[in-house]
């Protein structure tokens, strides 16, 4: 078995092209089978004549990729289609394809988790990949929850204040790592589509809510209330949860907290209801206040790349130009923080970050 | 395609607004606009000054009748 | 039988888009049921609502640009996170949305502007979008369906027939080189003999000016005329395959009141003309008028073959016209003038034989205004009027002559007194008043309020006359454009919805160019008038715009100045002499008996 690697981008700028290319490239060194999709795609550069993004990605003969049959005919790498799949997308159907001639290539892919699960088991399975990279960006992350972990690219572009940058980051990085249950304890969760609360009294019946999301006062309030009434274990959160909701949640039951687990699918669930650094002080109040946070499964971060580089806007000339904040505090600063490899990928280059992929394969 | 410009039908009006002290000024400005841009055949087609400056349209032909034209060809 | 879908219509904007409320509409004409919810949602409110209504697509709507990417990925993500991703349908529509951005932010379809109703009733049926055919198919309208000529003025309708009487009298026993040369044409298009052609090309010099006879004998081109080369004539007939495979016609009519729409071209060169042609077609011209070079009007003979000339005016040429002809759309309306010259009668006869819908002939413009001998063109015109009726070519009656200072009256009588002879020799004629600031009304004042009053009465006046179809020209608003293209587009279009709301049945009108005189027109300049054209029947739809009562009085005036005229030419005996005295148009009102042709018509030999 294989391991999916999500690489995503913070804003466009952040590196996200270059940390890919680093990885393929050592990947290839190493001679291991590797794969790659998207999550949609980065329309960032689009090609003004073929109305296409432009290919930024080069890839060697066998590489796997999974992309839409438009994106074929851009760039100049040349495949072998393997499977046109049912996943449809606004460039056409996603294919799979072997690549016979090496060159440049637009990737695509599928943009529901669930399509990008498809593309997974048929990358391990019948392709026997080892690596897959899932190309995601920060305002794409939910299809992300296929994955076995997620490399971040982040920089000035996304932030030019090293400190909010960080603390950003860092926030990322402590929701993405929550604990998680063990094996047996509590794992028929995982077939639960609605909010449960398990009582403390095993004889008691668990209550189901008519919602999977935790998103507006209606249904705080109704957990609120059976709290009130019955003595809960467990609140099991399987889908999103807002952070409107989650900080109306704590204000609302607050010490009630104690000895209480807060039960959820997965961070990205938490990460997506708002920005990650509030989310992560309400994460905070439920430990405060003596309760539990844990996930089903956590998407651990596996690395940072940091890139210092960002488009200055230069008003008296209209126009941009490079600009950089200090790497080497960006570099210090992000790696007392966070225990993760912070890797400055143009420096270093790839093989750090290439560690924290292999050992886990 | 070797120029772009073979891609015009007749010709490229400019509109605009110069700021200046009377007609004969705009129209000055106007043609020194359209020659500085490279227009060879120049026109003058609408100008309009009031205070404090000239509405223009000025005509640069890239084709005229009886021309070979580059969009018919390429 | 689709089953019926549960749509959420979903702004995420602070104001709601009309685009949804269109399209919540045009779900429920098609039996869908909807939901819109309130424009000042969050993006979790939405999700909620999306659950609780439980539907099965949610057509969301974002207008603002800023930051479009961050809200509406974020929204998809919220989806996604939420679980309904799967059960749920996502579109997204609005003025910031292109379908690559849906496809990077993982929406199933975008829908950017211009997006019709049905593209996104389309995507909630699950079907593919295949775009209507521009409503049926444009049709060729003949403007002079429903007229039976019949004359309500029973007194101007006598004094017409005398006149007409008189005309056909004269004419009788006379003819000229221009009909004989017609003749001859039209045996060298029948012929199938190349020899025998030759002859007749022979023939057909001899009765031509020098001009034409040393290309004849010679081969030698007029001065500032050209023949096409071969590679240009393919690369036309390429150019024209290329753009008719991708046409698809905008419509300028909103209603069906709203006059068929003429443009004239004439630049000199067949190929700009095409192309002028080809584009004022797209953007939704009706018909288009050939301008032939004013020389041509003076010369005795035609040239043959592809010809391209310098100057205003295409030289008409067999050849020269086909190729146009051949790169028209089937329902555009074509017309070849053939109002004023020496070669009237030939150029119907090539008109008709290539297929022209329409052509025009006035005598009384035509030597008054221009520049043709009266009675040459009194005998050229009874013949080409019967090529008229022989090809089934309506024709409209011109009255320019308004613009070198006749008065409508006069004008009128002229162009009642053709369109009669018309009307006696079997073909179809077509009114044509000018819709125009005139000499005669700038010195009488009748235009000192407003360009409505006499228009109008102009139009009350034709049609309290008889019951004829009208074509306003040419163009409309004549003397009422000036350089600027907004002011210039702007009097285009409230005369064609003038003329819409008085039901005349055609219009030619202008580019917005009309008024430039420093270079030829350019077609961004044709685009301006059929677009502002077409916003105002857009404007007025139905509705009409009201004269006040002087048009109704100057009706009366015109009408009356009519049956003074028509008597004072039959007593002066014939009409050709009316035309030398100035009944029809004085040399003090500005109108000059032309002299190309002067004393040219001969006895027949029979």
């Amino acid at each position: 078995m294989g391991i999916a690697i999500g690489i995503a981008g913070t804003a466009k700028n952040t590196g996200k092209t270059t940390t890919t290319s680093a990885i393929f490239n050592e990947l290839y060194k190493h001679k291991i089978q590797v794969a790659l999709t998207s999550i949609g795609y980065d329309g960032e550069e689009i090609d003004n004549i073929t109305g296409l993004p432009k290919p930024r990605l080069f890839v060697k003969k066998n590489t796997i990729l999974a992309t839409a049959k438009k994106c074929l005919e851009a760039g100049n790498a040349d495949y072998d289609i393997l499977e046109t799949t049912d996943i449809s997308t606004p460039l056409g159907k996603v294919c799979i394809v072997k690549v016979i001639k090496e060159g440049l290539a637009v990737v695509a892919g599928p943009n529901k988790g669930s399509q990008l699960n498809y593309i997974k088991s048929r990358m391990f399975n019948d392709l026997n990949c080892k690596v897959i990279l899932v190309d995601g960006a920060l305002n794409r992350l939910a299809p992300m929850i296929e994955t076995d972990g997620i490399i971040l690219a982040t920089g000035a572009s996304r932030n030019t204040d090293i400190d909010v940058l960080v603390e950003e980051t860092k926030a990322l990085y402590e929701l993405l790592n929550l604990p998680t249950i063990s094996k047996d304890d509590l794992q028929f969760l995982s077939d639960i589509k609605k909010i449960a609360l398990v009582p403390k009294d095993s004889n008691a019946k668990t209550v189901f809510l008519k919602y999977g999301s935790l998103i507006d006062n209606e249904i705080v309030n109704e957990i609120a209330d059976i709290i009130k009434e019955i003595d809960i274990k467990v609140i099991f959160i399987p889908a999103l949860i807002s952070e409107f909701a989650l900080k109306t949640l704590n204000d609302s039951i607050g010490n009630s907290w104690a000895n209480k687990d807060l039960i959820i699918s997965d961070p990205i669930k938490l990460i997506i209801g708002g920005n990650p650094e509030t989310m992560l002080k309400e994460v905070n109040r439920i430990k405060c206040n003596d309760g539990n946070i844990k996930a089903l499964k956590n998407i651990p971060l596996l690395a940072i790349t940091v890139n210092p580089f960002y488009p200055k806007y230069r008003f008296d000339k209209s126009s941009y130009e490079p600009g950089y904040i200090n790497k080497e505090n960006l570099l210090n600063k992000m790696r007392t923080s966070i225990e993760v490899p912070v890797i400055d990928i143009k420096q270093e280059g790839p093989s750090r970050l290439l560690e924290s992929i292999l050992s886990r394969i | 395609m070797s120029d772009v410009l073979e891609k015009i039908m007749d010709a490229i009006d400019i509109e605009t607004y110069i700021v200046s002290k009377n007609e004969d000024e705009a129209e000055k400005f106007a043609m020194e606009l359209m020659e500085k841009l490279g227009f060879k055949d120049i026109s003058i087609v609408f100008i309009q000054h009031r205070g404090p400056g000239a509405r223009v349209r000025a005509r640069g032909y890239i084709y005229k009748p009886g021309d070979r034209y580059g969009w018919l060809f390429n | 039988m689709i089953d019926k879908k549960k749509v959420l219509l979903a702004p995420l904007d602070p104001v709601h888009d009309i685009g949804l409320k269109m399209i919540k509409r045009g779900l429920e004409n098609k039996g869908h049921e909807t939901i819109l919810i309130p424009p000042d949602y969050s993006p979790e409110e939405i999700i909620k609502s999306i659950i609780d209504n439980d539907v099965d697509i949610v057509l969301v709507s974002r207008t603002l640009g800023y930051g479009v990417a961050e809200v509406l990925g974020k929204f998809i993500d919220l989806a996604e996170a939420s679980g309904i991703r799967d059960k749920v349908k996502i579109g997204i529509g609005g003025m910031a949305v292109r379908p690559e951005l849906a496809a990077e932010l993982g929406f199933d379809a975008g829908f950017g502007p211009g997006t019709s109703v049905d593209e996104a009733v389309a995507f909630v049926e699950g079907r593919e979008y295949v775009p209507a055919e521009n409503r049926s198919k444009k049709n060729k309208k003949d403007i002079t369906e429903g007229y039976d000529y019949l004359f309500h003025n029973k007194k101007i309708e006598k004094l017409l027939d005398s006149i007409v009487d008189g005309i056909l009298d004269y004419v009788s026993d006379k003819t000229t080189t221009a009909i004989q040369r017609a003749q001859i044409r039209r045996q060298i298009l029948e012929s199938n003999s190349e020899s025998e052609k030759q002859k007749l090309r022979r023939d057909y010099s001899k009765l031509c000016d020098d001009v034409i006879k040393s290309f004849y004998e010679s081969g030698k081109y007029r001065e500032k005329t050209r023949p096409m080369t071969n590679d240009e004539v393919d690369a036309l007939n390429q150019y024209v395959d290329a753009v008719n495979s991708r046409m698809n016609p905008l419509y300028l009519q909103h209603v069906d009141k709203n006059p068929v729409v003429f443009i004239q071209y004439g630049t000199g060169c067949p190929f700009m003309d095409i192309a002028h042609i080809k584009s004022c077609e797209a953007w939704g011209a009706d018909g288009a008028v050939h301008f032939d070079p004013s020389w041509g009007a003076r010369t005795e003979g035609f040239l043959e073959g592809y010809i391209t000339h310098e100057e205003d005016g295409s030289v008409i040429t067999y050849e020269n016209l086909k190729s146009i002809k051949k790169s028209l759309l089937p329902n555009t309306l074509w017309q070849v003038r053939a109002h004023r010259g020496l070669n009237t009668p030939e150029t119907v006869l090539l008109a008709g034989k290539i297929g022209a819908d329409l052509t025009k002939i006035n005598i009384a413009y035509g030597s008054l205004g221009g520049g043709t001998d009266p009675e040459r063109l009194t005998v050229d015109a009874v013949e080409a009027i019967k090529y008229a009726a022989e090809f089934n070519m309506p024709f409209d009656v011109v009255t320019n002559e308004e613009l070198c200072g006749v008065p409508a009256y006069k004008a009128f009588a002229g162009m009642l007194i053709v369109s009669k002879l018309g009307l006696r020799l079997g073909a179809k004629p077509i009114l044509q008043p000018l819709f125009c600031y005139s000499p005669e009304v700038m010195i009488s004042g009748q235009m000192e309020d407003n360009y409505v009053d006499f228009n109008a009465a102009k139009i009350y006046c034709l049609r309290n006359i008889v019951n004829a179809p009208i074509w306003c020209g040419a163009p409309i608003g004549f003397l009422t454009q000036t350089e600027d293209r907004v002011q210039s587009s702007l009097m285009t279009s409230l005369h064609a919805s003038l003329a819409s709301s008085l039901g005349v049945d055609g219009i030619s009108i202008a580019s917005s160019d009309e008024a430039f005189s420093g270079g030829p027109i350019t077609i961004p300049a044709r685009i301006d008038t059929l677009r502002a054209t077409q916003s105002s029947f857009r404007f007025f739809g139905q509705s009409n715009i009201v004269p006040t009562d002087n048009a109704h009085k100057w009706a009366k005036e015109i009408e009356e100045g009519i049956e003074a005229v028509l008597e004072l030419v039959l007593k002066n005996g014939n009409f050709v002499n009316a035309l030398y005295q100035g009944i029809l148009g004085s040399k003090e009102d500005g109108a000059y008996p032309g002299r190309a042709g002067r004393d040219s018509v001969m006895k027949k030999i029979y």
